[in-house]
């Protein structure tokens, strides 16, 4: 009996730091994979510090993006301009951009700030909203491209 | 009268039969009445046809292009191919919620007319529960929010098309199905449950008489989610197959409850153990898939994906909320009802090991959960929007994946009760040096991050036990029954499915872990804009642009790329394309995938120049031992299979006890 | 027995805060990327009509209660909701309230058969360069402004809009102006 009691007690402690461990590794965790998801006009209120990793959301204006293929044998650069209707963000990236970016559109783009305010991109998040479409059926997974 | 018509009204009459059969199976189930049950039976049998009815109706206006019907205007074009228009049944909202309420139409006959024949008391409870959510799904297909078949005032001469991302390769009629099929089956082992606790009956005859349920649906999710990251794989064009997006946690989570549920089902079996537990795991798995939907269908959760609001959202959240009031609020209320014959013993014992192993699948769904719901909390609290990387999800999972792969090795090595020191001796020695091994293995082939090469280890240490069980299991058959190797291994599958099935189970998942591992370690890429003729070398392969080429189909024009590879003695044509659909403002990426044994060369069309076809950007990733994960999961539905299929002496048992089985002995 | 209560009540609580999270998500709008034009003026545009009847300049509307339609002929559920809009337009037609389609994304043409096949004899006004849609944040079609007639937009619908809501809509800003 004395010897059952001990395994349970065993049992439930282990089990019971398990969760404690895990539960206060997944919460500071939790802090340092937070990325916000800001309009620019947001970013620009909250005066975001350069290096930190933000998603910016707004439209892409018509007209501002440029795709260079400047190098033949390197990297890709591109830039646009992202706006709400109020701030205009400058968003440089190496690599392709997704088929499914549009000027006009809706996009997302996940990077930082540099010094001089244009936004570097490491991650471009095309919205296709250009079909007004119901919900999918769970299946339509991200479209994104991460520049190397 | 038109297919939509038909439809329409087939859906509208089984509500009714549905509402019908909830009453009557009410009435027999508290009264005993077998005419109430032989009515309730009609309707579950007539409702399944009529929603099967409408399913095929839906089908039928999409192949045959009737744009009266908003939802085949929205997700079909003349130009749409016949096998993409038919699974355009699954290809947007309504139409999944028709085919997730004829399953669950399925589900209710069969609980109506097997169910009830085996054991009637229960099972007529049972067919209560499963009634009542068919009603619900019925309303809400009924509503014109999810109504599949509303018209439109004036057809147009041609429809949208479908979601250029889901007529583009035919995983698409495969994926949707087999999840819907393991979401939808998870409520015949809640809906027994449920009963068991309103009949306030203590024992264990609801989790028999659905183990089986309970395991189809647990590897129809597990084999749905595997083709799922397939899809997501040889469609979006990023390389990878994982993204911690909001949909794919919500198909991972009752996942994890459910893998735990199996194993704990176990311990009640054997050792009349977990009874209060494994009740609120089939709860937490049922449950689970509804969050999950009203997560994926409502537009709560800020995914990348385009979610729309849907006025479906509060009446989903409606019904989770029932759900978890009715089944939590009966499990406290009944749990008093619940004792368990004895405790468990030591801590060196399998059903200990299960327990442990039950804990952390819990912890493993519950930071899933954490963190696929913390912007909500964070938004509901601070108004802030953001959102959790994947960084978060890879560190808390990524450790606890081990932990089980290593419990994994463990627990079946371990006896019922508690283990000598000699047994232990007995069961590790050589698992433990083959774990050595595949230490060995992972560095020399030049893996240096630490989760991979213990990945390597751990699964060696799994696959080693496995072999050693089949090993001594033919041994013992030999001494016992004079059978020859191959005989007796068949005859372990057939005589002992459920636990040499689960063998093989496991050996699919170390499977999965070595390619998840690999492919996550070992990935490399390269970026690189080539005129016709040039050359991009990445990993010792050579890629070389042959040509860009337009081409026309009646439905989408496409530019492909032909690409030449060569290198590790290998050669290839890859053909990555830009696809281009009448419906959609922009082009959509079709990888070229060479899938390898060891290396999947994963091409890409990155952009190209429009004017006169003189350059393409191609990105190339090397991915290696990927395409293992997709036979893992073949492996584990095999190894379902086998564990599912009854055992030949089993088989006769089971004709004979038409009359209720006596509750089990206290 | 406190142990077992202690559990008890922590798996009410959860459930409570799960729900409570996932009832208070309701509130928010996936598709708001923060455009924040509800509460705002509503951006000045001059358009050309499609049925090339001159420009037209939504400050030439100051003082009235202005609904602005974003449609295309590929959005099905613009023809969805075009029946509504055709009733609603009927039914102020000479009065304070002014109706104002504009295109998005999409070539005149085809958007002047459109118009002509679906009945809509309100002003139709073409935004080549999709500039009006970027100002007013559009996501895609349909979406549906109300500016009262102190210029600030009042009231912005995404996805197809019904008549009740149209008139609730009109009725409120009428109301304001006429106090």
């Amino acid at each position: 009996m004395l010897e059952r009691l001990g395994a349970r007690r065993v049992l439930i402690v282990v089990a019971l730091a398990t969760a404690v461990i895990v539960g206060a590794f997944s919460v500071t965790n939790l802090a340092s994979s937070t990325v916000y998801y800001l309009s620019p006009s947001e970013a620009m209120a909250r005066k975001i510090p350069p290096g930190e990793t933000v998603r910016l959301g707004g439209l892409v204006k018509t007209g501002s993006l440029a795709w260079r293929p400047i190098s033949f044998h390197g990297p890709n650069e591109f830039e646009f301009v992202i706006t709400d209707g109020n701030v205009e963000v400058r968003v440089l990236g190496r690599g392709a951009i997704p088929g499914l970016l549009r000027e006009g559109a809706g996009a997302v783009v996940e990077g930082s700030f540099a010094a001089d305010g244009t936004f570097n991109a490491t991650q471009v998040i095309a919205k296709h909203d250009e079909v007004y479409t119901a919900p999918k059926a769970g299946q339509t997974p991200p479209h994104r491209t991460s520049a190397p | 009268m038109s297919a939509g018509d038909l439809g329409a009204a087939a859906l509208r009459a089984a509500l009714f039969l549905a509402l019908w059969g909830t009453g009557a199976a009410a009435y027999a189930s508290w009264r005993r009445d077998a005419r109430a049950l032989a009515s309730a039976r009609i309707a579950a049998g007539v409702g399944f046809g009529l929603v099967v009815l409408a399913a095929v109706a839906m089908m039928f206006a999409l192949a045959t292009h009737d744009f009266r019907i908003l939802y085949v205007a929205e997700n079909n074009a003349r130009e749409t191919p016949l096998f993409y228009s038919i699974i355009g049944l699954w290809a947007a909202l309504e139409g999944s919620i028709l085919l997730w309420t004829a399953i669950l139409a399925g589900a209710t006959a069969y609980v109506a007319f097997r169910g009830t024949a085996a054991i009637p008391r229960l099972a007529t409870t049972a067919l209560v529960v499963m009634f009542a959510m068919l009603t619900f799904f019925l309303l809400l297909i009924t509503t014109p929010a999810a109504d599949p078949f509303v018209r439109l005032a004036l057809a147009p001469d041609n429809g949208n098309g479908p979601n250029a991302l889901l007529q583009n390769h035919p995983l698409m009629a495969l994926h949707p199905p087999l999840l819907y099929l393991g979401y939808v089956l998870t409520s015949v082992p809640f809906a027994y449950a449920i009963a068991s606790l309103i009949i306030g009956e203590g024992g264990d005859r609801w989790l028999i008489a659905t183990r089986r349920f309970a395991l189809v649906s647990w590897a129809l999710l597990g084999v749905g989610i595997v083709a799922g990251a397939w899809w997501s794989y040889a469609v979006l064009g990023w390389g990878g197959y994982w993204a911690w997006d909001p949909v794919e946690n919500a198909a991972i989570m009752p996942w994890l409850t459910a893998t735990a549920y199996l194993h704990s089902v176990m311990v009640e079996e054997k050792r009349r153990l977990l009874r209060t537990w494994n009740l609120a795991l089939v709860i937490a798995t049922f449950s689970l898939t509804i969050l999950g939907t009203f997560l994926t269908r409502s537009g709560v959760v800020n995914s990348v994906h385009s979610f729309t609001q849907s006025a479906i959202g509060p009446l989903l959240l409606g019904y989770l909320v029932t759900i978890l009031v009715l089944s939590v609020g009966l499990l406290l209320w009944r749990s008093g009802r619940l004792r368990d014959a004895g405790a468990v013993g030591a801590p060196l014992s399998r059903e200990a090991i299960f327990l442990f192993q039950n804990v952390i699948f819990m912890v493993a769904m519950l930071t899933v959960l954490l963190g696929t719901l913390y912007p909500l909390i964070a938004e509901a609290i601070s108004g802030a929007q953001l959102s959790i990387g994947g960084p978060y999800f890879d560190r808390v999972e990524i450790p606890l994946g081990l932990a089980l792969l290593f419990l994994m090795g463990v627990g079946p090595q371990l006896p019922w009760h508690g283990a000598s020191r000699a047994t232990l001796e007995r069961q590790f020695t050589a698992p433990l040096a083959c774990a050595a091994g595949g230490a060995l293995v992972a560095v020399a082939t030049g893996t240096t991050a630490i989760g991979a090469v213990l990945t390597y280890a751990l699964a060696a240490f799994v696959a080693a036990t496995v072999v050693q069980e089949f090993a001594r299991g033919i041994r013992a058959r030999g001494v016992l029954h004079a059978e020859g190797a191959l005989t007796a291994f068949a005859n372990l599958f057939r005589r002992s499915g459920r636990r040499y099935g689960g063998y093989v189970v496991h050996l699919g998942i170390v499977l999965v872990a070595l390619a998840i591992a690999t492919s996550q370690a070992r990935t490399v890429d390269a970026e690189r804009t080539l005129a016709p003729g040039e050359t991009l070398v990445i990993a010792g392969y050579a890629v070389r642009l042959d040509a860009l080429r337009a081409v026309h189909e009646p439905q989408r024009d496409s530019v492909v790329a032909d690409l030449e590879i060569t290198g590790n003695g290998a050669s290839s044509q890859l053909h990555p394309a830009l696809v281009q659909y009448p419906s959609s403002a922009s082009a959509v990426g079709s990888p070229g995938i060479g899938a390898g044994v060891r290396d999947d060369l994963y091409t890409i069309l990155a952009a190209y120049d429009q004017k006169a076809l003189s350059w393409a950007t191609i990105r190339m990733r090397v991915i290696p031992l990927v395409s293992w994960l997709w036979l893992g999961g073949a492996v584990v539905g095999i190894g379902a299979v086998i564990a599912a299929l009854p055992a030949p002496r089993r088989r006769i048992a089971r004709q004979v006890p038409l009359a209720e089985a006596p509750a089990p002995a206290k | 027995m406190t142990l077992a209560r202690a559990v008890r009540i922590a798996i009410v609580v959860a459930m409570l805060g799960l729900v409570v999270t996932l009832a208070l998500a309701f509130r928010r709008d996936p598709h708001d990327i923060r455009t924040g034009t509800i509460g705002k003026p509503a951006p000045a545009f001059t358009a050309e009509r499609l049925d090339g009847g001159g420009t037209l300049s939504l400050s030439d509307y100051t003082g009235k209660v202005v609904v602005v339609n974003f449609f295309a002929s590929w959005c099905l559920p613009c023809t969805q909701e075009n029946p509504a809009l055709v009733r609603v337009y009927e039914r102020y037609r000479g009065s304070d309230v002014v109706m104002l389609g504009v295109v998005y994304q999409e070539s005149r043409d085809s958007a002047l058969s459109y118009v002509k096949r679906m009945g809509i004899s309100w002003p139709a006004l073409a935004d080549d360069d999709g500039r009006v849609a970027l100002s007013y944040g559009v996501f895609g079609p349909p979406e549906t402004f109300f500016i009262g007639p102190d210029g600030v937009i009042a009231g912005r619908h995404i996805g197809p809009i019904d008549e009740g809501t149209l008139i609730t809509g009109i009725e409120a800003l009428r109301r304001e102006a006429t106090r």
